[in-house]
């Protein structure tokens, strides 16, 4: 039984950050730093669980969905004219261990079809099931950096090509990357970090009652999970559907010419490399406004999503005090 | 019912060591307890308990696995099982140990030998089970990210009570041959267990209770929520134990020892003691200028300073006069880091050079046994044969080739395995704050140098620690982290001014070494000392501080992991010059550099120049 996100107290930062990445996958996933035990793989894991089940094909070891983009092996049975049957799958989380061997990312032969068969037959890896799940990381700046590059590689396509032992395949692997890390234990590679859409910041949280809010909590779903979720079911299923919605109505909202102007006035002045901030902002605004029932993108939007659109991107060199760069990004808000 | 009687029974072999003890009691009451880390000195009966512990587990039908240290993922978290699969060409998983653990407890003898990845693995399946493990602190630390997985921590302690030691020394004469009486006591523990298990879950839980936990916690300055979460399930189980039947403040208070010492905040600690120094400087300034002058009051401080020295020990005459000769200030300031604007800028230009010629180079894909297996080759010059990948290999022409009941490989079938070593590095700086180093603003030099390195080490993913001796003590003031961030964070804020216990900076240095060694055995380690070489202060009182510096220096030498680096930072233009860095450097077998000719860049190729070297000797190797 998974903790419902509804009951996560506080830490709304990453509640959103989240939220706007399902709206949106394209944002490019959410790189979530805090120090331990603040409930970050919890919450991940929560919003999973919150979310309406999607519609995969039947089968599909890829989790294709009906609209495709298809897998090698779907695409063969359209091919022979098959009717593709559709069911209905729960999100998953799909955690990649430290630690963990090439094979096991983007797959490998399976052994036993071969030997049985004398055919080369692929045998999915983690990243076959994480397409169109979340992929979670934990301590995702201790990840070694051949694993990084596979991961850099297939999330920049949205695609696994496999090229190895004889085998020769390819299927969709478009997931939402979830990194989390405690920036006191190493920092993470400049490319990696600039490929998370989002960085939130997790916060320690200090006052009492808040935390004796989430020790409650915590101590009520360990003695009675049941009726702990039947407590928090009707906010959840709200929260559910307000995200469905939002997603439904995503490519509806509109983005006034004025907006556009904001973003590339505000990026340049922070000297920012690459396109990547402007994009992501943008698109993390329009998610926001959509989550919010807007039809068209406001400053306001911007302003909500600033912070984590940018932050990781603001901070070029280690030694540098970030607080700076996120005051001069303050200034620019307020002149808004 | 007698609170150590209890005790007694439940670890009849072992003696003293109340705290440990209650702790994994807590445990077996209520195994949302998280587990125990078990942190103790060689000698002081960690290993005993364990097995102790592991008799109670036996006994009361509880799953169990011991992860060895030289445990391997496979044998972890499963895998394949390479004969059965070849012999029924069908792959045939295996379970790994950790799952053999459900519900039940996994014991780690030395948890700090185990590399990180593993703890990793094993962390990321502890919801299924509790975690018992040792530590010895001389041999290592666990990052705090671990440590808060613990629900708990206890110290076992050396036997104080005399006639505690006269039981341990007969149940050592005797072999622990008691094993008939001790199976009843176990025996009863255990029922008694049972009975706690029922009592626990009737004890009540006021409002109250939920306000106090976040308190206790909060006073600690400890943020993460694991620690209310395990502090209430422990002090529900004591509830228990105590067979009350609700919750009171003091089960609270007399469990939270258990479930913070391990998370308590160095960084707020220290804050602490930096007001403390603030204070002290306050006062500094109050009798400065309540009493004389500025100068005469430091000379009359520097009067006192040897006079408490001489009195403490016969001090030799020699020694005596190197002391005198030593300028020592014992004003204490905190420069800035100098040359900062400069490193900054040579870091761009840098950047793009090593990114167009040769690239991150800690790295090389090596033939020596060991290392992480990258991935299956056909060509390789060791013989190391990557079993799976054969079989991967052969697997599609068994048809064809009539297999029968067993695989048919033949030599083209053959895969190798290509294994990445990673050559990695700590650089270790040994800092020198001593009073002299205050001189025309040397400190500043000295912090824009390891600056400068520590973008170098930041770009090479190298680990950094960084040890400040000063005034009569050595600290390790960073641990070695990857985290260059931190490292710049503590650098800045290095203060100077006091004595210079060279000998004993170095000595911690040594302990670092030999710690960072035994965990990480394929760490190369790079000393770097930036320091005039002036010892005026030695470990042992008595001894001449220079000759201590000599011996610690032969025993760092001789280790063959280590590169040294002696950076003097005399001043040269002075009549006082010694040249003592100089020796130093001849007693490391280290390199010798003058503060002055290093420009950042230097600095920087230096340590380049040691890493290649050591990487081409392997390859010859
Ligand atoms: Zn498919």
């Amino acid at each position: 039984m998974i903790f419902p996100f509804c009951a996560v107290v506080d830490q709304e930062e990453m509640k959103l950050g989240l939220i706007l990445n399902v709206i949106d996958p394209s944002i490019g996933g959410v790189l979530i730093m805090g120090e331990k035990g603040t409930a970050k793989s919890t919450t991940v894991r929560a919003l999973a669980d919150l979310l309406p089940e999607i519609e995969v094909i039947k089968g599909c070891r890829f989790n294709c969905s009906p609209d495709g983009p298809f897998c090698l092996e779907c695409l063969e049975k359209k091919e022979k004219g098959e009717n593709l049957e559709v069911e209905k799958k729960k999100m998953e989380v799909v955690e990649l261990p430290l630690g963990v061997t090439e094979d096991r990312v983007v797959g490998t032969i399976d052994v036993e079809y071969a030997i049985t068969y004398g055919k080369r037959h692929f045998e999915p890896g983690l990243l076959a099931k994480a397409n169109r799940n979340f992929l979670y990381i934990d301590e995702v700046n201790l990840l070694e950096d051949h694993i990084v590059d596979l991961l850099l590689d297939s999330a920049a396509m949205g695609i696994n090509r496999v090229e190895r032992e004889g085998i020769s395949f390819f299927h969709p692997a478009r997931f939402i990357l979830v990194g989390s890390m405690n920036p006191e234990e190493g920092e993470l590679r400049p490319q990696f970090l600039d490929r998370f859409g989002l960085c939130v910041q997790v916060r320690a949280i200090t006052d009492k009652n808040l935390r004796k809010e989430v020790l409650k909590r915590k101590i009520e779903f360990d003695t009675d999970p049941e009726g702990f979720l039947k407590k928090w079911k009707n906010e959840q299923e709200d929260l559910s559907q307000r995200i469905v919605q939002a997603k439904k109505n995503l490519s509806e909202v509109k983005v006034p010419e004025e907006i556009y102007k904001t973003v590339v006035d505000l990026t340049s002045q922070l000297n920012l490399d690459g396109h990547r901030g402007d994009i992501v902002l943008l698109k993390a605004a329009k998610a926001y406004a959509a989550f919010n029932k807007k039809d068209s993108v406001e400053k306001e939007d911007l302003k909500k999503v600033v912070l984590f659109s940018l932050r990781h991107r603001l901070k070029r060199l280690p030694f540098e005090e970030p607080e700076m760069e996120v005051k001069k990004l303050y200034e620019l808000l307020s002149i808004l | 019912m007698n609170f150590y009687q209890s005790f007694e029974d439940i670890f009849p072999e072992v003696l003293g060591n109340i705290t440990p003890k209650l702790a994994i009691f807590l445990n077996l009451i209520e195994p949302r307890c998280g587990g125990v880390l078990i942190i103790g000195k060689k000698g002081t009966g960690k290993s005993l308990m364990l097995n102790c512990f592991k008799k109670i587990l036996k006994i009361s039908n509880l799953p169990f696995v011991e992860i060895p240290i030289g445990v391997t993922e496979e044998t972890l978290i499963g895998g394949i099982n390479i004969e059965k699969t070849i012999e029924k060409g069908s792959r045939v998983f295996e379970e790994g140990i950790l799952d053999r653990a459900k519900e039940g407890f996994v014991l780690i003898d030395d948890i700090n030998l185990l590399p990180d990845e593993y703890l990793s693995l094993i962390f990321e399946k502890a919801e299924n089970f509790n975690l018992v493990a040792t530590l010895n602190p001389e041999e290592g630390v666990l990052s705090p990210h671990f440590l808060d997985r613990f629900g708990m921590c206890a110290v076992t302690e050396d036997l104080k009570d005399p006639s505690n030691k006269q039981k341990l020394l007969k149940l050592y004469e005797n072999n622990y041959q008691f094993e008939d009486s001790f199976l009843e006591k176990y025996e009863s523990a255990i029922r008694k267990i049972e009975s706690l298990k029922v009592l626990k879950e009737k004890v009540r839980v006021e409002e109250f209770i939920w306000d106090k936990i976040s308190e206790t916690v909060l006073k600690e300055f400890v943020f993460s929520h694991r620690a209310e979460i395990f502090l209430f399930y422990a002090s529900l189980a004591y509830a228990a134990f105590k067979g009350e039947f609700s919750l009171k403040e003091n089960h609270v208070d007399e469990v939270s020892h258990l479930v913070l010492l391990h998370r308590k905040r160095e960084i707020e600690k220290q804050k602490v003691s930096e007001e403390k120094q603030k204070e002290e400087k306050k006062e500094d300034k109050e009798d400065r200028q309540d009493l004389k002058p500025s100068g005469e009051r430091k000379e009359h401080k520097k009067e006192n300073f040897s006079q408490k020295e001489k009195d403490r020990s016969e001090s030799s005459e020699e020694s005596s006069q190197i002391e005198m000769s030593f300028p020592c200030s014992s004003k204490e300031e905190i420069f800035g880091v100098g040359e900062v604007f400069k490193v900054k800028r040579m870091i761009f230009e840098k950047d793009k050079t090593i990114r167009s010629t040769t690239g991150r180079r800690t790295k090389s894909k090596t033939r020596l046994k060991g290392g992480r297996f990258l991935r299956s080759v056909i060509f390789s010059k060791d013989k190391d044969i990557d079993l799976f990948g054969t079989i991967r290999s052969a697997a599609p022409f068994q048809v064809l080739r009539g297999r029968k009941n067993k695989l048919i490989i033949y030599k083209e079938d053959f895969r190798y395995k290509e294994k990445e070593r990673k050559i990695s590095h700590v650089v270790s700086f040994v800092v020198d704050g001593s009073g002299s180093m205050g001189v025309q603003k040397r400190m500043e030099a000295v912090k824009g140098a390891i600056l400068s390195l520590l973008m170098d080490c930041y770009q090479k993913r190298d680990k950094v620690s960084m040890i400040m001796f000063r005034k009569n003590q050595a600290e390790v003031v960073l641990p070695p982290t990857s985290s260059s961030d931190l490292a710049y964070k503590k650098l800045k804020d290095l203060p100077t001014g006091g004595k210079t216990p060279l000998s004993l900076g170095l000595l911690e240095a040594y302990k670092l070494i030999k710690k960072s060694h035994l965990k990480h055995p394929d760490t190369r380690i790079i000393l770097i000392v930036l320091s005039d070489g002036k010892a005026n202060q030695a470990i042992k009182s008595g001894e001449d501080p220079i000759l201590e510096v000599k011996r610690i220096c032969s025993e760092i030498g001789k280790l063959s992991y280590v590169d040294s680096v002696v950076i003097d930072c005399e001043l040269k233009n002075n009549f006082l010059k010694m040249d003592l860095a100089k020796e130093l450097a001849k007693w490391l077998s280290g390199k010798y550099f003058l503060l002055e000719d290093l420009k950042a860049e230097n600095l920087v190729s230096l340590i380049d120049q040691i890493k290649t070297e050591h990487l081409e000797s392997l390859e010859r190797f």
